[in-house]
């Protein structure tokens, strides 16, 4: 559009039946509109939402040639999309649309207070009248998606979402670090609660994956680089030498012909492996691997051992084979990295690992499984007999504030349960003991499992002991109390099992760090929203499955993995992606390459050098709009398409024109404050109208320049508001609003203003009262300012703030329309 | 037993609500603790908490709560990180301030006013004292002590 470009706006004042028209004087505020400058028409109208409202403002901009249309009733948060698609219809672009909301955040707040109400909604519509003069029409960028995915880990969740994903007819790359697919789930015996054989049902999913004409598997690789973003993801995998090649036939001739042994990491240590081994039978890909740190020719770096040469047929080893990187170009990424398992070490109390007959619930597995080390029976590790009586005990590093999570582990209650009918199954004769403090047998079929293991006979003592001690046969002694007796009880066991809870991977900071990830205070990766994007991460493009998340049983993770990779999926089939056009445009002739922008961006959307000093170019299909940039970058050459810094400008200016010492101007961003502020409306809930609301799309988007301008226009009180931190829309983007209002309020101290007129409260959308409350509270606080107090402020700012040069061309426009309108006489 | 919520507000003036609600009642304090192992009919930290954080008057009418010897096992081991031994001495404080302490835990504070001690020597510990030649009066300090007192808001 021509910068000298006529402005053209049209002004719908809405009654919306009674609900603005009841209490705001609709008439004197279209009135009041058609005396602004640029207003060719102001109308006012019943319902202007309704198709005959549409239709009259689509006919109003081919009759009058408006190219600005104004509605003042709702909130753009519901009926923003509306009016822009009917002047889209009209032929213009949706971004020339601007909504002054005098219904949530006006009529229905201020229902007793009609006169006040009608001079705020004045407010707001010439706010919105001095705004449009700012908007530009904008296109929307669209960013394609490749049709291929990664899927980081190849557990059940990793499988699971790969094979959807494969099936659905995408290509997949499913990398993971060990040798093999199959993680925690091919270690397990059995899984609640219908007392499946893990590894058979699983077995078959690694299988389908292993030859799935869709499916690449990676194993034995790390993912170490991911650059790009939505729909263009770069990675680096580093594949590791397995020196074992495709040729192997896993006849496993190899390993026995291997002189050197390791405890087996799949067995929980409790087995033995050759230096050349293949994990477990069922392994995918069916193929050997060499430990290198075990191999005596690879530790040494010369052959001095044939022994796997000369067994192996098919001359299928490579001792010269070499990691390499592997370059995946992909569209979307599924992380289903899993995790740990707690390990008890630590928590000596219980005297594991110094008392050999106290183990922990994987061990367990290892041990009842027929494929695992005593072919299917639980024995003492001390003498190699079947115990005669097992005590469980529960919540070992699960709800403990001091070692492993501070959360439910949510699987072990079940697991233990599943293990003494086990045990039962096995060996009825023994005799079962859980300690526990709560059982949580919550899902479908637990509490059926939880009656079968007390109907045979499975003892459940409510109390965690404190000790264990050893007798010098290797019994132990449980010392606890009953809870429900009150009473102190000793108990002799021959084996203990310690039920551990899961915690998140060792490793997870290393992809956290890959991909920029953000994690709860636990360490598990946090999703987009707890209850609406459970599988989607704040990185677009970027989903979770599995236990990754969260602790999680099988069906759940299996569950998410099919969701994250139905998200995934989405995406693909769209094959691009719209980004709204409320990204940065820097003007690179003003930009001084501070880098400022990049430090502040939570999704590294600037590319930025600190040793190139380069000027920063934005990656569109990253950036979320926050305006975090914008308002940060000390050279003002950043432009935040849709909400300028002269826009604001402008309706600061607009807000304050008129008893500005009794009015705050409320910063709130769109998805907490501005929501909170909505739904005190639609609860009724009354507040004093003192507050004006400048609606950005973060609060991070609030430059400190905005509100010393409001200050300088003679404001009461500014207040910031945005989510609550942790809960920010645009990852981390409001630590930053706090940061600057730390800064400002030091500032504006020094200046010789009082502090306290500068606030910041975090409101979330549900939080309508406590936004209600704070305009009360606010009210209260106007009271002790005075005019005199306003008055210096301004006198203080007009000599020591240096007014921003985007400020200075709000004021020139400011100037030009005053003069048009001075001009046609019409003012 | 009969809830007071004046006295759940009491407890808590002197003990944050949070800590005292984070317990679940898993039973390692008691089963840590060396009294309750002992006698577990006349002390069990579990069950103080519990009372205490839905408040139960009696608690304090009771002399379990001066069975504490403090030795911070049940602290040390508790899981959700609840302050037993903080608990006590915020409920031994209500019960004096209340009148329902026991006769021997008032001589010990008496004893800390005019002596600066706990227990007094015995008329044998006397004696090993004069047969030492070491100064086997105890001293009074019941004016520095109240002094001390008076500073540090112990009067109160």
């Amino acid at each position: 559009m021509n910068e000298n470009e006529e402005i053209r706006i049209g002004v719908y004042v809405c009654h919306c039946g009674l609900n603005i028209g009841g209490i705001v004087d609709v008439k004197s505020v279209a009135e009041f509109a058609s005396t602004l400058p640029n207003v060719i028409i102001a109308k006012e109208y019943k319902y202007s939402c309704s198709d005959p409202g549409q239709d009259m403002i689509k006919q109003d901009i081919k009759e009058h040639k408006l190219n600005r249309v104004i509605v003042a009733a709702c909130t753009p948060r519901t009926h923003e999309p509306i009016f822009r698609k009917a002047i889209e219809e009209a032929g213009l672009n949706k971004y020339l649309f601007e909504m002054a909301n005098i219904r949530d955040q006006c009529s229905w707040v201020h229902l007793y207070e009609k006169e006040k109400a009608t001079e705020k909604a004045k407010d707001l519509v010439k706010a919105a009248v001095y705004r449009a003069n700012f908007l530009k029409p904008q296109v929307e960028s669209k960013v394609p998606i490749r049709r291929t995915a990664l899927v980081i880990g190849g557990g059940v969740a990793g499988i699971q979402a790969a094979l959807d994903l494969a099936d659905t007819g995408y290509k997949v790359y499913l990398v993971e670090k060990e040798p093999t697919i199959g993680g925690r789930m091919a270690q397990i015996d059995k899984t609640f609660p219908t007392m499946d054989c893990s590894i058979c049902i699983l077995a078959p999913k690694m299988a389908e994956a292993g030859r799935h004409p869709n499916i690449e598997i990676i194993t034995n690789s790390e993912v170490k680089e991911v650059t790009g973003y939505i729909g263009n993801f770069n990675v680096k995998v580093l594949e590791k030498a397995r020196y074992v090649t495709k040729d192997c036939t896993a006849c496993g001739d190899c390993s026995t012909a291997c002189p050197e042994v390791n405890p087996n990491e799949f067995d929980v240590g409790l087995k033995a492996r050759k230096a050349i081994y293949i994990p477990f039978a069922q392994a995918v890909p069916t193929r050997y691997i060499i430990d290198k740190d075990l191999c005596l020719n690879l530790k040494k770096g010369t052959i001095v051992c044939e022994e796997c040469l000369n067994a192996c047929e098919k001359k299928a080893i490579d001792f010269s084979d070499k990691d390499e990187v592997v370059e995946l170009e992909v569209g979307t990424i599924i992380i289903a990295t899993g995790m740990d398992v707690y390990d008890p070490m630590k928590n000596h109390d219980y005297g594991y690992g110094i008392y050999e007959n106290v183990i922990t619930s994987m061990e367990f597995e290892r041990l009842i499984n027929a494929a695992g080390p005593t072919e299917g029976h639980l024995v003492r590790p001390s003498d190699g007999k079947i115990p005669k009586t097992v005590a469980f005990i529960q919540c070992v590093g699960s709800r403990e504030m001091k070692n492993g999570g501070k959360y439910c582990s949510n699987v072990c209650c079940m697991n233990t349960i599943k293990d003494t009918l086990l045990i039962k199954e096995h060996w009825p004769d023994v005799q079962q003991y859980v300690f526990y403090q709560d059982i949580r047998a919550f899902g479908k079929g637990f509490e059926d499992l939880f009656r079968r293991a007390k109907e045979e006979g499975v003892v459940f003592i409510r109390g965690l002991p404190s000790k264990i001690e050893e007798t010098p046969d290797k019994k132990l002694i449980i010392h606890a109390e009953d809870t429900l007796l009150g009473e102190k009880i000793t108990m002799e066991v021959d084996i203990v099992i310690l039920s551990v809870g899961l915690i998140p991977r060792k490793d997870a900071p290393e992809i956290q760090k890959v991909l920029a990830l953000a994690t709860t205070d636990d360490g598990f990766f946090l999703e987009a929203h707890p209850k609406l994007q459970p599988v989607d991460t704040a990185i677009g493009g970027v989903f979770l499955a599995g236990c990754a998340e969260g602790p999680k049983d099988i069906k759940d993770s299996v569950t998410q993995a099919s969701a994250a990779s139905a998200r995934a999926g989405i995406l693909m089939a769209q094959g691009e992606v719209t980004v709204e056009a409320l990204t940065p445009v820097l003007d690179a002739d003003v930009c001084k390459a501070c880098g400022m922008c990049a430090n502040v961006c939570p999704y590294y959307a600037w590319l930025w050098s600190k040793e190139e000093r380069n000027i920063p170019k934005l990656v569109e299909a990253s950036c979320a709009g926050c305006g975090g940039c914008g308002a940060e970058c000390p050279s003002e050459a950043i432009e935040m398409r849709h909400f300028p810094d002269e826009a604001i400008y402008a309706q600061i200016d607009a807000l304050l024109e008129e008893k500005p010492e009794e009015k705050v101007i409320v910063f709130a961003c769109n998805w907490c404050s501005y929501a909170g502020a909505d739904l005190a409306g639609v609860s009724r809930f009354q507040y004093p109208p003192v507050g004006r609301i400048i609606r950005t799309m973060c609060s991070a988007r609030i430059r400190s320049d905005f509100v010393m301008y409001a200050f300088m226009k003679g404001a009461g009180a500014v207040l910031m508001s945005g989510c609550h931190i942790g809960d920010c829309h645009y990852n981390y983007a409001n630590k930053h609003t706090l940061r600057r209002y730390e800064i400002l309020k030091k500032r504006i101290e020094r200046l010789g203003i009082r502090p306290d007129r500068l606030q910041l409260n975090w409101f979330s959308a549900a939080e309508g009262i406590l936004f209600a409350n704070k305009m009360k509270e606010l009210e209260e606080f106007l009271k002790t300012v005075t005019k005199e107090e306003v008055e210096k402020t301004k006198e203080i700012l007009s000599q020591k703030w240096k007014k921003p040069r985007k400020l200075e061309r709000w004021l020139e426009t400011r100037e030009k329309l005053f003069a048009a309108v001075a001009g046609g006489g019409s003012k | 037993m009969k809830v007071s919520h004046e006295f759940r507000k009491e407890v808590m003036k002197f003990f944050e609500e949070s800590k005292l609600n984070m317990c679940y009642q898993c039973g390692k304090c008691s089963s840590f603790c060396p009294v309750f192992w002992q006698h577990p009919e006349k002390f069990n930290p579990r069950k103080i908490i519990e009372m205490a954080s839905i408040g139960i008057e009696d608690i304090i009418k009771k002399p379990d709560i001066w069975r504490c010897t403090t030795c911070y096992e049940c602290v040390e081991n508790c899981p959700q990180r609840v302050s037993f031994v903080e608990l006590i001495y915020a409920l031994r404080n209500l019960s004096i301030k209340k009148g329902f302490a026991p006769k021997e835990a008032l001589d010990e504070f008496e004893s800390i006013k005019k002596y600066g001690f706990i227990m007094t020597a015995t008329d044998r510990i006397k004696k090993i004292r004069q047969s030492l030649g070491i100064d086997s009066e105890i001293e009074d300090k019941k004016e520095i002590i109240e002094k001390i007192l008076a500073k540090t808001g112990g009067e109160k």
